[in-house]
Order: structure tokens, then sequence, then C-alpha cells
């Protein structure tokens, strides 16, 4: 039994040892042009951090009052309303945005905005008839214009005006409402006017400036 | 004895003494020999090698320039190394040490950019992730060898031999400035890791 089973072994060991070869050349031949067959050598560079920078605008307001017959302004508070409003040729009101490139902005820019009040119906009316004086004014790097007709405000930059970081535009709205209006050749009495339109003498918000602005990043080509 | 038996005898001497004359000529008798042994000539393998991360150094001072379109660019000037703005074209040259030695030898040199989000070993935040996506990498020249230069895509040339020499490889990272306002807002005081991947392979000479 043990002879016969040695000669059966013999004839399996021949094609075993034949696939090995077969393989492990096989495998020296696929493994050769990856790796084996030629040489190649590899490094990294180390990663090097790049950071974007910023651009931010911050916005403010303030408002004061001020005697139409005097030059000093008296700051506004809101715990005292009958201080407040504005009263036909004694009280004007100034209200003041600050608009504002961030100090740390990478880049300088430009401003676009608006100041504006929603057209209710009694101010529409009020400022149509002639009865409120309105103006704007900048200080800074910007520049305002009024809407032709209406009491709003483009806020720009002059050409080659431009902010740079930390700068601010300031804008300014001076409001009043004078005693007596000369309107088409006639002398009207505003207060009386204005109590009948708005029927009521009490203090009541006749509107709401807003500002809203944008700033935009200028080419390096255009920062001056 | 009669004939055939001494024919045969004498052509067996004969044949005899053939055998060994032939035998001896070629031990020592026949013709002169000499011999000697050459000094060794040893032959060694060649040498493909890049220089190790240590010894790749930035060049020249990188330069910056702020560009609204491919032709319409701010001057350049030297980058310090501040944050970028949409626009900004910041141009360095790295250089690559690599050693390429014998006869046949002839490598392709590769260059493939790589950048990841945020800083190193630090979780992406929203505003890393957009700038990466933002801004790109492009391999413009390798040695004398200019490319048209197609963002985020490896380049590659051919060296011969060389005794060990720097390679200058000039890239391009761009912050592009949009095509629309604001596009970019989201990658603002973001953070990007940029690297290459340099790579040496033998070719057939």
């Amino acid at each position: 039994m043990a002879t016969r089973s040695s000669k059966l072994r013999a004839p399996v060991t021949k094609p075993v040892a034949l696939a090995l070869t077969a393989l492990v050349a096989a495998a020296a031949l696929i493994g050769g042009p990856v790796t084996m067959a030629y040489w190649n050598d590899a490094t990294e560079q180390t990663p090097q951090q790049i950071e974007s920078g910023l651009l931010s605008i911050t916005a403010g307001i303030t408002a004061t009052y001020f005697d139409l017959a005097s030059a000093s302004d008296v700051a506004s508070t809101v715990s005292a309303p009958s201080a407040q409003g504005l009263i036909p040729g004694k009280r004007g009101q100034k209200i003041t945005y600050t608009l504002a490139s961030g100090s740390g902005d990478a880049v300088q820019s430009r401003i676009l905005g608006s100041i504006s009040a929603p057209a209710t119906s009694v101010w529409t009316e009020i400022y149509s008839k002639g009865y409120l004086a309105v103006n704007a004014e900048t200080v800074g790097e910007c520049t305002v214009n009024q809407t032709p007709g209406a009491p709003s405000w483009v806020i720009g930059n002059a050409p080659g005006q431009t902010l740079k970081p930390g700068e601010s535009c300031k804008v300014t709205v001076t409001l009043s409402i004078p005693a007596v209006a000369n309107i088409s050749g006639k002398n009207v009495d505003v207060s009386r006017a204005l109590l009948n339109l708005r029927g009521s003498a009490s203090l009541n918000p006749l509107v709401d400036f807003a500002a809203n602005a944008t700033l935009a990043q200028v080419p390096r080509a255009e920062e001056n | 004895m009669k004939k055939p038996t001494r024919t045969l005898i004498a052509s067996s001497v004969a044949a005899a003494l053939g055998v060994a004359l032939l035998l001896g000529g070629a031990g020592s008798l026949a013709f002169w020999s000499d011999s000697s042994t050459s000094t060794p000539q040893t032959i060694s393998s060649g040498t493909l090698d890049l220089g190790s991360t240590s010894e790749v150094k930035i060049g020249a001072t990188p330069t910056i320039k702020n560009c609204t379109s491919p032709t319409s660019c701010s001057a350049s000037g030297a980058y310090s190394g501040g944050p970028l703005v949409p626009g900004d074209v910041v141009t360095a040259t790295v250089s690559i040490p690599v050693t390429l030695i014998g006869q046949n030898m002839k490598a392709r040199f590769s260059v493939a950019p790589t950048k990841t989000a945020g800083a190193v070993n630090t979780t992406a935040t929203e505003a890393d992730t957009a700038l990466a996506s933002a801004m790109t990498i492009t391999i413009k020249k390798v040695e004398q060898t200019n490319f048209a230069g197609v963002a985020d895509a490896a380049q590659s040339v051919i060296l011969s031999s060389t005794a060990k020499r720097d390679i200058p490889v000039t890239v391009d990272v761009s912050f592009p400035w949009g095509a629309t306002a604001g596009q970019y807002n989201d990658a603002m005081g973001g953070k990007v890791s940029l690297g290459a991947t340099y790579t040496l392979e033998q070719i057939p000479a």
C-alpha cells in the first residue's frame, strides 16, 4: 500500500512544482512594471497654509434734535419723548448713519447704499406739499445724492474714491418743518396744516428712515 | 607470425603512439601559451533620487498680483504672506533637488498639486471648505518647460542623467475674482493648506 501511495505521489509533485514556478514567474512579471523593473522616488512638499481675508461693514445710527433758532444740538433720549419729534418752526432732527469698513479688512472697497423711508400716506403728503425740509450731507469717503422728488438718497463714491480698511462714511440727514411755508405764493401755517393731516397733535411716529449699504471689493489695481 | 597479425600489431602501436603524442601536445609540448588576470573593473548601479522634504525650498520671494480677468491684472509686488482676497494670484518658485546618475538614466519628473481645506491637522470649517474649492494651483513652469496652465492638474517633464541639482517649479496660486459680486463671500476668513507631490520615475532611455 505504501509503495502504491508513493507511486501515486510522484506524478503529483511535478505539476505542483511547475505550478509554483509559473506562479513565481507570473508574480515577477506582474510586479516588475509596477515596482521592480525601474526606479522611482517621491516626496511631498510640506503644506503651506494660505488664509483668505475679510471684508466687512458696520452700520451705526445716532439721532439728535436741534433748536431751529440755535446752532446747538440736543442729544436724543428715548426716555423723554416730549423732547423728541419735529416741531414746526421750533425743533429739527438730524439722523447720522455711520457706515464703516472693518479695520481688519484685507482690501479697499466701494460703498453703494441708500437711505429711504416707507411711503406712508401722511409722510408722502407732508413732503409733497412742501412742508418738510430735508437735506443730506456726508463726511468721509462717500457721496450722497437725493433721489429727484423724493426724500431718499443714494450713497456712493466719487470716481477714484474708496474706503480703506477702518475708514467710514457718515451720512447726516437733516429734517425740519418750517412754521410757515410759502406754498404757491401763499403763506401756510404748517402747524395747523399738519394737525389737519394727522388728526392729532400728540407725538406720533411719522416715518422710519432706514439706511442700507453694501461694500464691494475694489481690484487692487484701482486701490489708492 | 603471420602477416595480418603483424600488420594489426603495427597499426595498434602506431595508433597508440599517435594518441599519446596528441595528448602530450595538448598538455605542454605542442604550442606556447600564457595567461594573465585583468584588474577588476567595478560596475556601480546608478542613482535616482529626489531630495527630502527638508531640502525643498521656496526660491525667490513670491509675488502677488490681483486680476479681475486673465488679461486685467494689477502690477506684481512682493508677497509677504498676508491673507488673500478674490483676484489674488501668488506666484512662487520651488526648487526640488534631483539626482539622476547612470549613462542611460532618464526619468519623468512629475508635480501634482495638492490642497486641503483648513490648517494641517484641524477640522475644516465651512469657510475653509469654500476657500479650498475656490482656490486653484496651476503649474506654470518646470525648469525650462512652460505649461498652458490647467488648474489643479499635474505636469511632468523628462530629465536626463544629472548630478544633484535643483529643478525649479513655478506655480500660481489663484483666488478667482468671481463672476458675480459676493460669489466667494463664504470663503472669507478661510484657511487652506497647499502642497505638492513630486515624483521621479525612470523611463526607458
